[in-house]
C-alpha cells in the first residue's frame, strides 16, 4: 500500500513538473524534508545492482551538487553482517528480503521497500557451443552447468525454479556469487549457467542470454532502506526516494530489472 | 628497580621488549579467542557430525596433503637449481618462483583457468587430445593449492641448501658417490629439517587456501568444497555453522603443528 | 700402479708447480709451512680442484691430462681422501660412514656392513659401530675416517693433515696406529703435514713444499741431516745458513762476525755468508754451500771466551722459550742463531731479553754440504 502511495505521489509530481528530463530532481522528497541534500553518502548494495546503481549515483550527484556517493557492492549477506556490526553505511539495497530482515532485526533499518525484482535467465558462452535451448538441457548428460550456491539468493532462486520446472540438474560447480558464475560462462569453462537477467544484460555481447518462460516461478525481490544510524540521513532518504522515482525505475528497467 | 632487575637478568630479555612482545601476542591471539568465546558450544557436537562438515574436512586434509606432495616433488628440484647453479637470469627465475606469493589468490585462480581451463592455453590440448578437463575436479583443488603454496616450500628449502656445509658433498665424491647418490644420501638428509619445515608451511597454507581454489576448481560438496569455501558459504545463512567449521580447521592445523613441533619445525630457526 | 703426477694448480693468485712420483706401498710425506700449497696439491690429485696444466696418472690409468682434455671426476677416481676435520657424515653411524663408499660403488647393504665391521675392528673402535660422529672423540673420529677412506680399497690414499686436529696425547697414539695401517696399505700413499714428527714417523720419503714449489726431496734421514731451507731446518731443529765456501784453511783464522779474528783450523775451511759473516768449518769446501748446526752445539757465555779456535760472536738475547727439558734462546747477532741452554745456565748467566752475551760453536760441530 505504502509503496503504491509513494509511486503515485511521485508520478503525480513528475507529471506535474515541467518537462521530463531524466536528471531532474524528484520534487518531492528532498524539499519535503526541508534540508539541503549534500555531503557524502555511503550506499551498500548487492553486487547485481552494480551497473544500475552506479548510473543512479552519477545522476543523483548531478542533481544534488555537493553530494558524493560512494558504493560498496558485494554479497548481500556480507553487507548485512557488516551493517549489523556497525559499518558506516547510509543506505542498504539488498538482493533478498531475508538479508534485509537481518538488518531490520538488528534495528539498523526500518520500513524497507521493494524497488525492483530480478528473474533468472540462462547464460551461455557467445555462440552457444553446447546448443542449449532451455532449462531441460540442464539435465542433459555430459553438459557442464554452473549454478549459484544455495546459500546465496541467486542459488536459492535457481533451486526453486528447477524444482518448479521439474528438471534435475547436475552442476559441476555452485559458485559463491552470480558474478563468479557468469565469469565461468564467459571463460567458456561451463556450457550454461543460471544467472540474473540483469547480469546477462550487463555482460552485453560476452554471453548470450536465453529467456526462461517459467522464470516467474522464482523471482528475487530487492528491498531498499535508509539506515537508522545513517550519518547523512537527509541524503539517505533522498537517495531511496530517487531510486523509487520514475527516473530511478527507468534506469533499473534499462538494466533488465522487473519493476513492481 | 631491585625487584625487576633479577627477573630480567634471569631471562636475558631486555625489559623494553616485553611490552611489544605481549602486544604482538595479543594481536595474534585475540581473534582466535573471540572465535572460541562466540563458538556455539552447545550445538558443536551435532554440527561436527553433519556430513557436509565431515566431507569438507576430509577433502581439505586430503587435498592439502596431495598439494604438499606435489610441491615437494616439483619444488625441491627448483630450490636445488636456485641454490646451486649460476646462470644469467637466475635472479629472474627466483623472482618468478615467488610470484604466487604476491598474486592475490583469486588472480592466481583466474590465471590457472586461462592456462588449464577448457579453452586455456594448455588446457585446450588436454581436452582435445586426452579428454581431460581440470577445472571443477578434485585435481583442480590440488593444483590450485599447490600453486599458492609452492613458494613457501621453495624458499625454505633454498635457504636450507644454501646454509648447508658443502664439504660433506666433497667427501662423498671422494668416496665414489655419483652426483645423484650424493644428493640422495648426503644432501637431502642434511637439509631434511629445512624441507620438513617448508612442507609444514606449505601444508598449512594449502589447507587455508580459498580464492584460487574456488576460482579454478569451483565449489561442489564432496568434490571441490574445502572447509574454507564451506565457511564462506555458511556465513551467508548460518554464521554459527561458519564459526564451527573455522574452529575445526584451526584445531586440525594446531594438532598437526604441535605434533611436528620441536623435532622438525625447529629446523626453521636452524 | 705408480702415481705419476706433474701438476700446475692455481688457487686465486697462488700457483703450485709440482712433480711427484709415488710407488705402490710407498708413503710420501709432503711437508711445508701453512700456505705452501700442500692441500691444493692434494685436492688436485683427488679431482676436487681442476689443474691449470699437467698430468696425473695412476699406473696406466690417466686421471687428468690437461693437454689431452682428459679429466676423471672425483667419484670415478680410485682415490681415498682423509680430511683434517674427518668430515664424517653426521647423520650416519660410524659403521654406515665406513660402508658409504662401498655402497656408493654398488655393494649391497649387508655385505657393506660386514666389511665395515671388519674395518672398525681393525682401527680399534669395534664397539662404536652404532655411534654417530657427534659423540665420538676426535681420535676415534679420525680412526673411523681412515677406515672409511680405506674400505673401498683405493689405489691412492691421500691424507690431509690427518693428525693436526688432535691433541698431543691422542696424536701420539694415533700416529703409531696410522703408521701400522699405512704400512699395511698396498697402494700409493701421500700424506700432507706441517708436523715434522708425523713426516718422520710415517714417511718413506719426504718432499718439502714451499710457496708452491718442491725445494727438497729425499728420505727423512737425508732431509733432516741436510736441510736446504730455513723451514726444514727449523722443522728438524737446526740452525741453517747459506753461503759460499772459500776453500782451505786460513791459518791465523777466519774473520768471524764483529770483525774479531779467531784462529783458523788446520785442514779446515771457511764459509762466507751473505752478510759477510764467516764461519770456520772443519773441512774445506768450495762454491755455494749450506752450514748447519744444532742449537745444542751453541755455547752461551757472559763474556768472550778464549781457548780453542772456534766460531764465536757477540749477540743479544731476543727471547727465551721452553723447549722440552731445556730453554731455547734466540740470539740476535751475526749470525742469528738458536741456542739450547739448561734452566740452570739461564739462571747462572742471568739470561733475559736484551742481555748481551757471546755465542760460540766448535767448527767440528758445523755440518757443511754443497747447496
Amino acid at each position: 500500500m505504502r509503496l503504491r502511495g509513494w509511486v503515485a505521489l511521485l508520478a503525480t509530481a513528475a507529471a506535474a513538473g515541467c518537462g521530463s528530463e531524466n536528471d531532474r530532481t524528484p520534487a518531492g522528497a528532498g524539499q519535503q524534508d526541508g534540508g539541503v541534500v549534500t555531503g557524502d553518502l555511503t550506499v551498500f548494495a548487492a553486487a547485481s545492482l552494480t551497473g544500475a546503481f552506479t548510473t543512479l549515483g552519477d545522476r543523483f550527484e548531478a542533481a544534488h551538487p555537493g553530494t558524493h556517493v560512494t558504493f560498496s557492492f558485494g554479497a548481500s549477506s556480507e553487507l548485512a553482517t557488516q551493517i549489523a556490526q556497525g559499518a558506516p553505511a547510509d543506505v542498504f539495497a539488498s538482493a533478498s528480503p531475508a538479508t534485509m530482515e537481518t538488518v531490520t532485526a538488528a534495528g539498523e533499518a526500518s520500513g524497507p521497500q521493494t524497488f525492483a525484482s530480478n528473474v533468472l535467465e540462462i547464460a551461455v558462452p557467445a555462440g552457444n557451443p553446447a546448443k542449449v535451448v532451455g532449462l531441460a538441457d540442464f539435465a542433459r548428460p555430459g553438459i557442464k552447468v554452473a549454478l549459484c550456491a544455495e546459500q546465496v539468493p541467486c542459488g536459492a532462486a535457481a533451486v526453486k525454479l528447477l524444482r518448479a520446472v521439474g528438471v534435475t540438474a547436475h552442476p559441476v560447480t555452485l559458485e559463491k556469487d552470480v558474478k563468479a558464475a557468469l565469469s565461468k560462462v564467459q571463460l567458456g569453462e561451463v556450457d550454461a549457467a543460471l544467472v540474473y537477467r540483469t547480469d546477462v544484460q550487463a555482460a552485453a555481447g560476452k554471453v548470450t542470454g536465453i529467456e526462461i518462460p517459467e522464470a516467474g516461478e522464482a523471482v528475487n525481490r530487492y528491498p531498499i532502506a535508509a539506515l537508522a544510524h545513517a550519518r547523512n540521513a537527509a541524503a539517505a532518504r533522498a537517495f531511496v526516494a530517487y531510486v523509487l522515482s520514475a527516473d530511478g525505475r527507468a534506469v533499473l528497467r534499462d538494466a533488465g530489472f522487473t519493476l513492481p | 628497580m631491585t625487584r625487576t632487575a633479577p627477573t630480567c637478568q634471569r631471562s636475558g630479555l631486555p625489559a623494553v621488549l616485553w611490552l611489544p612482545a605481549a602486544m604482538g601476542l595479543a594481536f595474534l591471539v585475540l581473534p582466535l579467542a573471540a572465535l572460541l568465546v562466540r563458538a556455539p558450544w552447545r550445538t558443536l557436537p551435532g554440527q561436527l557430525r553433519s556430513p557436509v562438515v565431515l566431507q569438507a574436512l576430509r577433502l581439505s586434509v586430503l587435498s592439502a596433503t596431495l598439494a604438499t606432495a606435489v610441491c615437494l616433488l616439483a619444488g625441491v628440484p627448483v630450490a636445488w637449481v636456485l641454490a646451486r647453479s649460476a646462470f644469467p637470469g637466475l635472479r629472474m627465475v627466483r623472482a618468478l618462483v615467488t610470484v604466487p606469493l604476491v598474486l592475490p589468490p583469486v588472480v592466481g585462480g583466474v590465471a590457472l583457468l586461462l592456462a588449464l581451463g577448457r579453452r586455456g592455453v594448455l588446457g585446450r590440448y588436454l581436452d582435445a587430445w586426452f579428454g581431460v578437463t581440470l577445472p571443477f575436479s578434485t585435481a583442480a583443488v590440488v593444483l590450485a593449492e599447490a600453486f599458492v603454496a609452492m613458494p613457501f616450500l621453495v624458499i625454505a628449502v633454498e635457504g636450507a641448501l644454501r646454509g648447508m656445509d658443502r664439504r660433506f658433498e666433497e667427501a662423498a665424491a671422494t668416496l665414489g658417490a655419483s652426483r645423484w647418490t650424493v644428493f640422495r644420501r648426503v644432501t637431502l638428509p642434511l637439509v631434511a629439517p629445512g624441507i620438513v619445515a617448508g612442507a609444514v608451511l606449505c601444508w598449512t597454507r594449502a589447507l587455508g587456501e580459498f580464492g584460487a581454489t574456488i576460482t579454478f576448481a569451483g565449489n561442489f560438496p564432496g568434490r571441490t568444497q574445502t572447509v574454507p569455501i564451506a565457511v564462506y558459504l555458511a556465513l551467508e545463512t548460518d554464521p554459527a555453522g561458519a564459526v564451527t567449521l573455522s574452529l575445526v580447521l584451526i584445531a586440525v592445523s594446531v594438532v598437526v603443528l604441535v605434533a611436528l613441533r620441536g623435532r622438525w619445525v625447529g629446523g626453521l630457526a636452524a | 700402479m705408480t702415481l705419476d703426477a706433474v701438476l700446475r694448480v692455481r688457487r686465486g693468485a697462488f700457483e703450485a708447480v709440482v712433480e711427484l712420483r709415488v710407488a705402490p706401498g710407498e708413503v710420501l710425506a709432503v711437508v711445508g709451512p701453512n700456505g705452501a700449497g700442500k692441500t691444493t696439491v692434494l685436492r688436485a690429485l683427488a679431482g676436487l680442484d681442476p689443474l691449470a696444466a699437467g698430468r696425473v696418472a695412476l699406473g696406466d690409468t690417466v686421471l687428468d691430462d690437461r693437454a689431452a682434455g682428459v679429466w676423471v671426476p672425483p667419484e670415478h677416481r680410485p682415490v681415498g681422501y682423509v680430511f683434517a676435520d674427518h668430515r664424517l657424515f653426521p647423520h650416519l653411524s660410524a659403521a654406515d660412514n665406513i660402508a658409504f663408499g662401498l655402497r656408493a660403488r654398488g655393494m649391497r647393504r649387508a655385505a657393506a656392513r660386514a666389511v665395515a665391521a671388519q674395518w672398525l675392528a681393525r682401527v680399534g673402535v669395534a664397539e662404536l659401530a652404532a655411534v654417530r660422529p657427534g659423540r665420538l672423540s676426535s681420535g676415534q673420529a679420525q680412526r673411523v675416517a681412515l677406515a672409511r677412506a680405506l674400505a673401498p680399497r683405493p689405489r691412492l690414499l691421500l691424507l690431509d693433515e690427518p693428525l693436526s686436529a688432535l691433541d698431543a696425547g691422542t696424536r701420539a697414539a694415533l700416529r703409531t696406529e696410522l703408521r701400522r695401517l699405512v704400512g699395511e696399505y698396498e697402494g700409493c700413499c701421500l700424506a700432507v703435514t706441517h708436523d715434522p714428527l708425523d713426516a718422520l714417523v710415517l714417511a718413506d720419503r719426504i718432499a718439502v713444499l714451499e710457496a708452491g714449489r718442491i725445494v727438497q726431496a729425499g728420505t727423512p734421514a737425508e732431509v733432516a741431516r741436510h736441510p736446504r731451507t730455513d723451514h726444514v731446518a727449523r722443522l728438524v731443529g737446526l740452525n741453517l745458513y747459506r753461503g759460499t765456501g772459500v776453500g782451505g784453511a786460513v791459518v791465523g783464522g777466519g774473520v768471524v762476525g764483529g770483525g774479531v779474528v779467531g784462529g783458523g783450523v788446520v785442514g779446515g775451511g771457511m764459509v762466507r755468508l751473505a752478510d759477510g759473516t764467516e764461519l770456520v768449518v772443519a773441512e774445506p769446501v768450495h762454491g755455494p754451500a749450506f752450514v748447519a748446526f744444532p742449537p745444542t752445539a751453541v755455547a752461551v757465555h757472559r763474556s768472550r771466551p778464549d781457548g780453542s779456535p772456534r766460531n764465536c760472536w757477540p749477540a743479544t738475547v731476543a727471547e727465551l722459550e721452553p723447549h722440552g727439558s731445556t730453554i731455547r734462546v734466540r740470539l740476535v747477532g751475526r749470525p742469528q742463531a738458536y741456542a739450547d741452554v739448561t734452566a740452570a745456565a739461564v739462571a747462572e748467566l742471568g739470561l733475559a731479553p736484551g742481555r748481551a752475551v757471546w755465542a760460540a760453536v766448535k767448527a767440528t760441530e758445523l755440518a757443511v754440504y754443497p747447496a
